[in-house]
């Protein structure tokens, strides 16, 4: 009798990890249930590359994020980001190319050539205004908090001053839908894009060295800075990748809508933020992983695509989502009590 | 790794000096402005032979001159529309070199050229009291909408009585007075049909999320899609993929950044830059004095709203030399923000005689920032400075009762009910739809009642029951 009180008990053990563990994923399957019980075209073609068309770009923008947090560190740059890269590039490509004679905006503001180097300058410029955030928290010891939010600022104050305000036009741009509208096997390139930088990265944290020193920069800087890690070099390297990260996000927005504006994004750093949050990384540095983002960014974006199918109004949606990010990380900080 | 930081931080100033000197700044080439014998650029014919004509006699005015011929409209035979239409189509005059220079930099021309024109819907004409009172389903203000005899469609069922036709709807802002307003008119229009369900989404000024609504509306395979886009350039590639899908697409108020669009409502942004224009000149004339200075609180740059307004209120103010524009400041739609510009205008400028608000946030702001300045009469011989508002929130029309607005040039939300008739006249194909559908013009709103150019204004009492937002206490 007692051994099967103890089996059973045992079993309810393992059942309540293994839900524990493997929450965010059972939350996931929830929503896809949710989804097709309220909604007859929910799993249509059309609605899912809607939703994994998101989910690579907010996803993007939460990777980068939670790398930034695994090293106990914030950036609210990476929406005012989205804008500026693309803008910055646009007009550095048009001083490039000027000098060979060709033109790449016409007609005021449609962009027709220069594709290539516009995408490489968007990369460029988001990954070195990253790690102009990290090499300022670093060195100057101003909590990243204050740096990213002052570059949020001057980013945004210098998207205005180059473009003047205006949107940028990209539908006479040959090639510049492809990232955000083609389909590989009815996937989105962009979602499979995100994939695989996701993959990289969970893989690079999980087994390299480089992920040892990420997590334990972030979990204890003292224990890390006397074990020889340069805990400096690696909090740097994380506002880099998250600078690339936004670059890509930026993209991906880009040429889904087709043109440059510089509000987009704004607001996408809270959203990153709530999103890594989901996914259990900590505003504490070194806990979490990067899977857990990814799956938060795709819980997050079907459920606001099931919020929209339903006809729900926005202020209720907002509260829903509120009420997601709390319990997310009210069950995280209950996990990690309990582990 | 010192030096590594270094070079990262030289290379990354190079990268923002570059794009921010070398590239221009954002600022576009002025035009040439050419050695025209007269003031004006060569008007392009306008269709109307009465009006083209009279471009032409204007073409060399400037100044006492210019006013005496805006003052002798009336008596050559022009309607109050005709007057109206005469101001909103003038061309720009070289007469105020600041101005058209202003005029030209700013690309208005453009703007003015790519905005809808045309005659209304019918012929139809708006008269006062014409309408119909509503509780805005969303906000639960009381409203009146002005416009349901056009495009009417009786209440009741719509084209097969028997199918249920399902309308998406997306907009931003239902925490924004102007626009939770505009989601009621169509609601309240789509609620008329028992077999029209509407589904009401709120974008919440993210246009990514605005085209992931759109994307869902096309799964979901809808019947027509009415759309509120806030700029252009990002709303043409999902509005191009709704139609692709067959389904039909309606705007109203500011335009998506296509041309394969079912069909636009737009509102009357060029009479409200015109009409503010008319009354600066108007006003000044009645103090005795063309010159004066003017401060321009505008709403965001690149915005349809601000760019035809401001245009067409610049062209009726560059027949005149003494006009000094003495700063544009932009805010993003916020009140806040404009009620800053206000403030810092006020402590730059020690003689401001007009403050020109391309919306009903900036004129407010500016009325504020004024009063808490304590220059309200800070004019010479301790005049009052004009203020020339847009947007007919229940609050600016108040302003005006009491003397602190000089003028209103009403601009409603109360349009999207229009919208809606027209969608479900595609929808239904109960009648063919013009691709462009004009709102008529609304006469501005001035507290007595004035005669402007020979056009009559109406007060705010007979304006009120149109005007949008929450009841004031």
């Amino acid at each position: 009798m007692a051994s099967d009180t103890s089996s059973i008990n045992g079993g309810y053990r393992v059942s309540a990890k293994l839900i524990k563990d493997n929450m965010l994923i059972i939350i996931l399957l929830l929503e896809l249930i949710i989804g097709v019980i309220l909604s007859p075209v929910f799993l249509g073609k059309t609605n899912i590359q809607s939703i994994l068309i998101n989910t690579a770009i907010f996803g993007l923008l939460a990777v980068g994020q939670s790398l930034v947090m695994l090293v106990k560190e914030i950036d609210l740059s990476v929406g005012a980001m989205m804008a500026f890269g693309p803008i910055a590039a646009i007009a550095l490509t048009e001083k490039i190319l000027s000098g060979s004679g060709t033109e790449i905006i016409v007609g005021g503001n449609y962009v027709v050539d220069g594709l290539l180097l516009i995408v490489i300058l968007v990369l460029l410029i988001s990954a070195l205004i990253g790690i102009l955030n990290g090499i300022i928290r670093v060195k100057a010891q101003v909590p990243s908090l204050i740096v990213t939010l002052g570059m949020m600022y001057v980013l945004s104050g210098m998207s205005y001053i180059l473009s003047g305000g205006y949107s940028l036009y990209l539908t006479n741009l040959e090639g510049a839908k492809s990232l955000g509208n083609n389909m590989i096997a009815g996937i989105p390139v962009n979602f499979i894009l995100f994939l695989v930088i996701g993959v990289l990265v969970i893989l690079v944290l999980k087994y390299t060295k480089v992920g040892h020193r990420i997590y334990s920069t972030g979990g204890n800087e003292k224990a890390a800075i006397y074990s020889g890690i340069n805990t400096n070099f690696w909090k740097i390297m994380a506002f880099g990748i998250s600078g690339v990260c936004a670059g890509a996000a930026a993209l991906i927005y880009s040429s889904r809508l087709q043109s440059v504006e510089t509000i987009q994004g704004s607001g996408y750093e809270l959203i990153s933020i709530a999103i890594a949050v989901i996914g259990g990384i900590t505003l504490e540095g070194g806990r979490g992983n990067i899977f857990g983002a990814i799956i938060a960014s795709a819980i997050l974006c079907i459920m606001l695509n099931i919020l929209s199918l339903v006809g729900l109004i926005a202020w209720y949606k907002t509260i829903i989502i509120g009420l997601i990010i709390i319990g997310a990380a009210s069950q995280h900080a209950f996990s990690r009590r309990t582990a | 790794m010192k030096r590594v930081s270094k070079l990262l931080y030289v290379l990354l100033i190079l990268v923002m000096v570059f794009s921010v000197v070398g590239c221009g700044g954002g600022e576009k080439e002025p035009a040439q402005t050419g050695d025209n014998q007269t003031n004006t650029e060569q008007p392009a014919a306008t269709g109307n032979e009465k009006l083209d004509a009279l471009y032409q006699e204007v073409a060399g005015l400037q100044g006492e001159e210019a006013l005496k011929f805006f003052e002798g409209l009336k008596d050559k035979g022009l309607s109050d529309a005709e007057i109206l239409q005469f101001f909103i189509d003038l061309p720009l005059s070289q007469a105020n070199e600041q101005i058209a220079k202003m005029y030209k930099d700013e690309g208005f021309e453009m703007y003015s050229k790519s905005y809808p024109k045309g005659e209304t819907y019918n012929g139809f004409q708006w008269s006062k009291g014409s309408g119909t009172k509503i509780t805005g389903p969303f906000s639960k203000n009381d409203l009146k909408l002005p416009f349901t005899d056009y495009v009417a469609l009786p209440e009741g069922p719509v084209g097969d009585a028997n199918k249920t036709y399902n309308i998406g709807v997306v907009f931003h802002g239902f925490s924004h007075p102007w626009l939770i307003n505009w989601a009621d008119a169509a609601k309240w229009e789509a609620d008329r049909h028992p077999n029209v369900k509407i589904n009401v989404q709120d974008a919440e000024f993210d246009n990514n999320k605005w085209a992931s609504i759109m994307d869902s509306f096309i799964a979901q395979k809808v019947d027509g899609i009415l759309v509120w886009p806030m700029v252009e350039a990002p709303t043409g590639p999902p509005v191009d993929r709704a139609v692709q899908a067959g389904i039909p697409v309606v705007s109203v108020d500011r335009t998506a950044g296509t041309q394969d669009i079912t069909s636009r409502i737009t509102g009357n942004f060029p009479a409200n830059g015109a009409q503010a224009g008319m009354y600066a000149i108007w006003k000044l004339a009645q103090e005795g004095d063309l010159n004066a200075k003017v401060v321009m609180l505008r709403k965001p740059l690149g915005s349809t709203a601000d760019a035809v307004r401001t245009g067409h209120f610049l062209k009726v103010l560059s027949y005149f030399p003494g006009i000094e524009i003495l700063k544009s400041y932009h805010d993003t739609d916020n009140r806040e923000e404009a009620f800053t510009n206000a403030q810092s205008a006020l402590q730059a400028y020690p003689e401001i005689d007009i403050f020109f608000g391309t919306g009903d946030h900036e004129a407010l702001a500016a009325l504020e920032a004024t009063k808490m300045a304590n220059r309200l009469e800070s004019r010479k011989d301790g005049k009052k400075i004009i203020f020339l508002s847009i947007d007919d929130s229940k609050e600016a029309i108040t302003q005006v009762k009491d003397g602190l607005f000089e003028v209103n040039t009403p601009y409603t939300p109360l349009i999207s009910d229009i919208g809606m008739r027209v969608l479900l006249n595609i929808v239904t194909k109960s009648a063919e739809m013009p691709k462009d559908v004009i709102t008529p013009n609304i006469p501005m709103v001035t507290q007595k009642g004035d005669v402007i150019f020979g056009m009559q204004t109406q007060t705010p009492d007979q304006w009120y029951e149109y005007t949008f937002g929450p009841a004031l206490n």
